[in-house]
């Protein structure tokens, strides 16, 4: 595993103008692997957006370092930049700009000129899917397609290493899942490595490799997030289709009392065709579970349709360790 | 170093491909020098004047507790209306009254409550154009202070204009125009903008871009009024100036100071720029670049300079054509010297580059700026003349102004003795540029 990002120590103390102090990150640590996606999961405030823009060099850490591909973010800054791709959390676009535009004075400053760089801009343009709207200026667009520039900006010098702190902040659903499909594609078609901020667990949850949970600027877990449910100790929900329309009481009980960390076994009403049903089953773990359980279902002779396994989730470990729901924020 | 360029011919091009900032750097200054040189050079020199347009003007401004802006606004065209809240534009007019010609003259104001007449007076030619001051012209002109900052939304007024005298409504939109100009920045920093010129379908309107503070809203209007009647005592006695029209001197001089005064504005906006981008996160945007912190910052300075430099030729370059149209012949109106005048108008963006530069590196904020710096600009302008009038040269010579105008004008006389004007500039541009990218360096800390 080559690690891409390597973050130690990192703190940052804003002094308000009344001379207190805010400890927005508070000395954290964490590593990214290449190819990864790795998400910071926090409530508004969290300290995410201090973080990234540590790791990008906007703001001075007030103590602790991060590298960059072994680029040191404050020994060789140009070096660090060069491999990141930065899509900062509000929409940074010059608005009476056209799209191609913006694009070609952010490729600039890149040192990208000429072919190359409307190359590049075909490129991103193709992936943001808004190469039809390239000659319009940005005041004109809609906040879906203003974010999918943002986003745009960001890729143009092809980055080993991609921030993006909340895209999907503020905008329809069908946006959303365009973005959330471009960080898979990101990592998967073009191996880049992913640092996605996010406060909504069901992103974390579907994107990240791994995650960091993040709240008044410490990270409180990180792993991934089996390791993570796991570590509260949350059952699984495990769901076998099975296409009978109902099972017995008996072989629930069976269930319940002779497999191993099963609390509770349930049918659900049958289906519209009455031809199958749902069998839900608690576990503390689930996959271990799971094979006694079709082992169950087998020799009585009930035929299993599909299984699912649904790991406790990231809103049941944030309420874990912090005793506060993350949508509460 | 394609980086540096790269931000400063995008700041360029914004500016100049923004409508509103093209006429505050480029018709706002060319229309009011031109309607000064007119209808103040025209005696002598036989040319187009212009006195007596009819106007109308309609106030439904309620006002508020402490004062009503829409009377203030009125009084300027009819003095003699006792307005009981303005406050010193009658004493203006009463000190200038001995000498030349004043908005009076310019103009034959009539008063009108209701609207709908107004407008029929303009359809059906008895008036050239209407002013309207609407009912919210005052809350709308005051600021809204709140501990972290104060705005102002803006009011609209609307110029109602008659298409069959373009000309005369133009002279109306640019006066209406520079008088909320006064008034938002004796009441707040501001930069006022005019719309397109109008007909009678659609009327324009002023749209004012707001800042803070609050302060006399009739400070600056005396300095108008008295404007008017004193241009004719800067003539420049000078030989070559002696072939050429008394609308052509009032334009070199009116017209040189007119330039280098909006350009200030262009630099203070331009350099103002760096901490608007800071706001909309297009500067942080360019510092995750790998781009040095200096090169953003020199390349935003330099599309400074690049936007007053292009400003001044152009509106150098306006100033000869109009001459040139006035007078029937075609004149270059800046001297025999282009050498020395392309030194002076670099030396002149120098200054006033630097200048701007350190009153936004000295101010504790931009918000401190946009109150300061329209103040300060108007102190310099009026120091070099371009209201107008002209302070004793003890004064004067403090601003850098003074020895741009005073070197456009000696380049236009024929007089080619100017060094003593680029020596100071240059130490002064120098200097001020300096400390102030020093100072302003420490500021953006991102
Ligand atoms: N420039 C600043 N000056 C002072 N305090 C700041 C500054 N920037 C952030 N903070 C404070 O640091 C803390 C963390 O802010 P940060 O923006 O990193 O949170 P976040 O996790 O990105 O939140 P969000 O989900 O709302 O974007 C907050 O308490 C915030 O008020
Ligand atoms: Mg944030």
């Amino acid at each position: 595993m080559t690690v891409m990002v390597e973050v130690s120590g990192l703190t940052k103390t804003y002094k308000r103008s009344d001379g207190t102090a805010i400890e927005a990150v508070k000395g954290v640590n964490f590593s990214i692997a290449k190819g990864e996606i790795f998400s910071l999961l926090g409530p508004n405030g969290a300290g995410k957006t201090t973080t990234i823009s540590m790791i990008s060099g906007l703001v001075a850490p007030t103590a602790g370092d991060a590298t960059i591909g072994g680029h040191s973010i404050k020994q060789a800054p140009i070096e660090a930049k060069r491999l990141m791709g930065y899509i900062p959390q509000e929409i940074a676009l010059y608005e009476r700009l056209s799209a191609r535009q913006n694009l070609q004075f952010f490729g600039q400053m890149y040192s990208l000129s000429g072919k190359e760089l409307g190359k590049r801009i075909d490129d991103v343009l193709e992936f943001v899917d808004l190469a039809d709207r390239q000659k319009d200026p940005i005041n004109t667009f809609s906040g879906g397609m203003k974010r999918r520039v943002n986003i745009a900006v960001g890729l143009l010098h092809r980055p080993q290493l991609v921030y993006m702190d909340e895209p999907t902040v503020g905008i329809d659903p069908q946006n959303r899942r365009r973005i959330l499909d471009m960080v898979f594609e990101l990592r998967d078609k073009y191996e880049m490595t992913v640092l996605y901020t996010t406060h909504l667990m069901e992103e974390a949850q579907e994107l990240s490799d791994r995650v960091g949970i993040i709240d008044h600027g410490e990270i409180i877990a990180m792993g991934t997030q089996g390791e993570l449910t796991q570590q509260v100790g949350e059952e699984d929900r495990l769901l076998f289709a099975i296409n009978q329309p109902t099972l017995d009481e008996t072989l629930l009980r069976k269930i319940e009392n002779e497999v191993e960390t099963v609390t509770r076994a349930f049918c659900d009403e049958a289906t519209g065709d009455k031809s199958s049903a749902n069998v839900t089953v608690f576990a503390k773990r689930g996959r271990r579970a799971m094979p006694q359980i079709i082992r169950v279902l087998n020799d009585a002779d009930i035929d299993i349709g599909s299984v699912e396994v649904h790991e406790p989730d990231l809103e049941a470990v944030f309420l874990h360790l912090t005793g506060r729901a993350l949508r509460d924020n | 170093m394609r980086q540096l360029l790269a931000i400063a011919w995008k700041d360029t091009y914004l500016r100049f491909s923004d409508r509103t900032q093209l006429i505050i750097m480029l018709a706002t200054p060319l229309l009011l020098s031109t309607i000064i040189g007119m209808a103040f050079g025209g005696s002598s020199g036989g040319q187009i004047t212009f006195s007596d347009i009819p106007l109308a003007i309609v106030n439904l401004d309620t006002g508020n507790d402490v004062t009503n802006l829409g009377d203030s606004f009125t009084a300027i065209f009819l003095p003699d209306d006792s307005v009981p809240t303005a406050t010193n534009t009658a004493q203006c007019n009463a000190a200038n009254s001995s000498g030349g010609q004043t908005l009076d003259d310019l103009f034959t104001t009539t008063r009108i409550t209701d609207v709908e007449v107004a407008r029929a007076g303009v359809e059906d030619g008895t008036y050239v154009a209407a002013i309207i001051i609407p009912a919210d012209f005052t809350s709308k002109m005051s600021p809204n202070i709140t501990p972290e900052s104060a705005t102002i939304e803006g009011a609209q007024i609307e110029v109602y204009a008659n298409d069959g005298s373009p000309i005369s409504a133009s002279i109306v939109r640019s006066v209406a125009t520079s008088i909320v100009d006064q008034f938002t920045i004796g009441n707040v920093t501001v930069a006022v903008t005019i719309g397109e010129l109008i007909n009678n379908a659609q009327s324009g309107n002023l749209q004012v871009i707001p800042a803070l503070q609050n302060g006399d809203a009739l400070d600056f209007t005396c300095a108008f009024v008295a404007t008017d009647g004193n241009i004719t005592v800067n003539q420049q006695p000078l030989d070559a100036s002696q072939e050429q029209s008394n609308f052509v001197q009032i334009l070199i001089f009116i017209g040189s100071a007119q330039a280098a005064y909006f350009a200030l504005f262009t630099a203070q906006f331009g350099i103002l720029s760096l901490f608007d981008e800071k706001e909309t996160g297009t500067l942080q945007r360019m510092m995750v670049t790998p781009t040095s912190r200096t090169t953003i910052i020199l390349g935003k300075m330099v599309g400074v300079l690049l936007s007053v430099i292009l400003q001044l030729v152009l509106l150098l370059g306006s100033f000869t054509l109009i001459a040139s149209l006035v007078d029937g012949q075609a004149m270059f109106i800046w001297g025999n010297n282009l050498l020395l005048l392309v030194i002076l108008v670099l030396l002149t963006v120098l200054s006033i580059s630097g200048v701007s530069i350190i009153l936004v590196g000295l101010a504790n904020s931009p918000e401190q700026v946009r109150v300061i710096g329209p103040l300060v600009n108007i102190g310099l302008g009026a120091m070099a003349g371009a209201f107008g009038f002209q302070l004793p040269e003890i004064i004067s010579q403090f601003s850098p102004l003074y020895w741009s105008v005073n070197g456009f004008q000696s380049l236009a006389g024929g007089d080619n003795d100017i060094g003593l004007n680029l020596v100071i500039l240059l130490l002064l541009g120098l200097a001020t540029a300096m400390i102030g990218l020093w100072m302003v360096n420490r500021k953006v800390e991102v």
